[in-house]
């Protein structure tokens, strides 16, 4: 196995007085698209929030490329390069398409043309409602702009916390298709995705977490039912 | 092209205009320019960054009697004063932003700012020594550089000068990254810290750039008044400021200046009724709350492109 380009080491973290994640341990190759899998509180967004520094860590080490982000702020994170695309999306309701996506570069300074050129190529129906207001957009169209926001800022590490959490059918395949072209581009992801059948078809790895430690880490072509059975039972 | 250049042949258009006023006119047109700064600080931090922050009142005063009190007890010059009252009005901003940062927000970040005015007021009060109480102190006529500035004329050139000079640092202010990361933390901060934006940087900045340019705005008060009591830093002042962000436009510079004009002038129609000022900011209000929510620069912004602000939404 390859160097690891995360590497996370007894990760502990929670909220107010509550234990979520009581010693993770993870390594992620560059350019590995990694799926958390687990049951509901077994700490997966805990996790993907720990890594963007939205949760602060109590004990342990993140490391990326060999640099400790445990325990900065989540604005010196992103600087570091670990960008999240959150569940609630956390875009800018009121802005349009291209002012969310032109803060996505904001960190860079100057002109973010060449950039915002090449999330359109990425996105054809982003460049179409550039001036729309955000807010006014479907839910599927709303995660297209957060991820082209995140892209925006060049990651070297992408989060993706539920990329097709309440969306349509049509926009979970479309979904799909994004995750699977960024793997392509070697862009290394870590995501928690509820929908296991996604999961499977684009992560090369999944990792299953129970009651904040992971339990089980496994090549993503495994057997669909053994897998449940490890999430669930 | 860029045609908001034509907005700086305003100030020059203006430049004759006083000499048409009789003096009492000319002492309401000062009292416009000077709260331009005043509408500009308050407007940054409630319109721009989006917190409901009501200390403003606090950094007018402390420009207003840093400036009348540095002139008054140990002689120096009042443009230099402008300095001081500025840099303490910045320092009070930042102070002010500390329950901001702590995460307060909304009506519980107002009254805690809200305090923070009222303890000043207190302040003026009890200081006697300095501010000479309640009973208020004269402010010296100021000179600028020889210049002898005893007339209203006079002062107003001096004001239109500041005040422009203001309105174009501000602009570029906001044009500039600062004022993106400003409209992203109104929008959604836990996004904008999420995109990189150091939120907590930019709030203390926008607290004390707001309240460095009103306390600016504080020391013209002070020598167009020439008298300075705790009573012109009172509640009734706090609603003056605030209905100049309301009426002219939350987030928009030129709303400010034309919200300042007419909550200045308005309350002339009632120059005979004392006391009826309050009346005159809670009707304009509400009138504007009801019919132009966006205040009378997004009436601009709807009848000419070039008024459309780039952070502001009209």
């Amino acid at each position: 196995m390859p160097d690891a380009f995360l590497t996370v080491r007894g990760i502990e973290a929670g909220y107010g007085g509550r234990q979520i994640l009581s010693g993770v341990d993870l390594d992620v190759v560059a350019g590995e698209a990694v799926a958390l899998l687990g049951a509901n509180g077994s700490g997966k967004s805990t996790l993907l929030n720990t890594l963007s520094g939205f949760v602060r860590s109590r004990r342990g080490s993140i490391r990326l490329g060999g640099e400790e982000l445990a325990g900065l702020s989540p604005h010196r994170i992103f600087r570091h390069g670990i960008v999240q695309v959150s569940q609630a999306r956390d875009l800018f309701p009121e802005m349009s398409v291209e002012e969310n996506l032109r803060l996505g570069a904001w960190t860079r300074g100057g002109d973010a043309t060449r950039l915002l050129q090449s999330v359109y190529a990425s996105f054809p129906r982003l460049a179409e409602r550039r001036t729309q207001t955000v807010q006014l957009m479907s839910g599927g169209e709303q995660q297209m702009v957060a991820i082209g926001r995140a892209l925006m800022s060049q990651p070297r590490l992408l989060l993706l916390d539920e990329p097709s959490g309440g969306l349509a059918p049509a926009f979970v395949s479309e979904i799909a298709s994004i995750v699977t072209s960024l793997k392509r581009r070697h862009v290394t992801m870590v995501m928690v995705e509820q929908n296991l059948r996604l999961a499977l078809a684009v992560a090369d790895r999944i990792v299953v977490l129970r009651d904040g430690v992971v339990v089980q880490q496994q090549s993503a072509g495994g057997d669909e039912e053994q897998i449940v059975r490890q999430i669930y039972l | 092209m860029n045609l908001r250049r034509i907005f700086w042949l305003l100030p020059i258009v203006l430049l004759p205009l006083p000499l048409w006023l009789n003096q009492y006119q000319q002492y309401v047109l000062n009292t416009a320019l000077l709260y331009v700064p005043v509408g500009i600080g308050f407007n940054l931090v409630v319109g721009n960054l989006g917190l409901l922050a009501f200390s403003n009142v606090a950094y007018f005063g402390l420009g207003a009697y840093v400036s009348g009190v540095l002139m008054a007890q140990f002689d120096v010059p009042w443009w230099i004063t402008l300095l001081p009252a500025a840099l303490i009005g910045g320092a009070a901003g930042a102070i002010a932003s500390i329950p901001a940062l702590r995460g307060v927000r909304l009506f519980y970040l107002a009254i805690m700012t809200l305090a923070f005015g009222e303890l000043m007021r207190w302040t003026y009060i009890r200081w006697e020594a300095l501010t000479g109480g309640s009973m208020g102190m004269a402010v010296p006529v100021p000179n600028l550089l020889g210049w002898t500035l005893d007339t209203d004329l006079r002062r107003f050139y001096v004001f239109l000068a500041l005040v422009v000079m203001l309105v174009a640092i501000t602009d570029r202010l906001l044009r500039s990254r600062f004022g993106r990361a400003f409209m992203a933390i109104k929008d959604n901060e836990i996004a904008a810290a999420a995109m990189g934006i150091p939120t907590d940087r930019y709030i203390v900045l926008a607290f004390a750039w707001g309240g460095a340019v009103v306390g600016i705005g504080g020391a013209m008060f002070a020598i167009s008044v020439g008298h300075l009591t705790p009573v012109s830093f009172d509640l009734t002042e706090l609603l003056r400021q605030f209905a100049i962000i309301m009426v002219g436009g939350l987030g928009s510079l030129t709303g400010t200046i034309i919200g300042a004009v007419i909550v200045t002038v308005a309350p002339q129609v009632f120059i005979s009724f004392p006391g009826f000022d309050e009346l005159v900011f809670g009707l304009l209000i509400i009138l504007v709350i009801l019919f132009l929510p966006r205040g009378l620069a997004s009436l601009l912004a709807r009848a000419h492109p070039v008024f459309v602000e780039r952070y502001y939404r009209g």
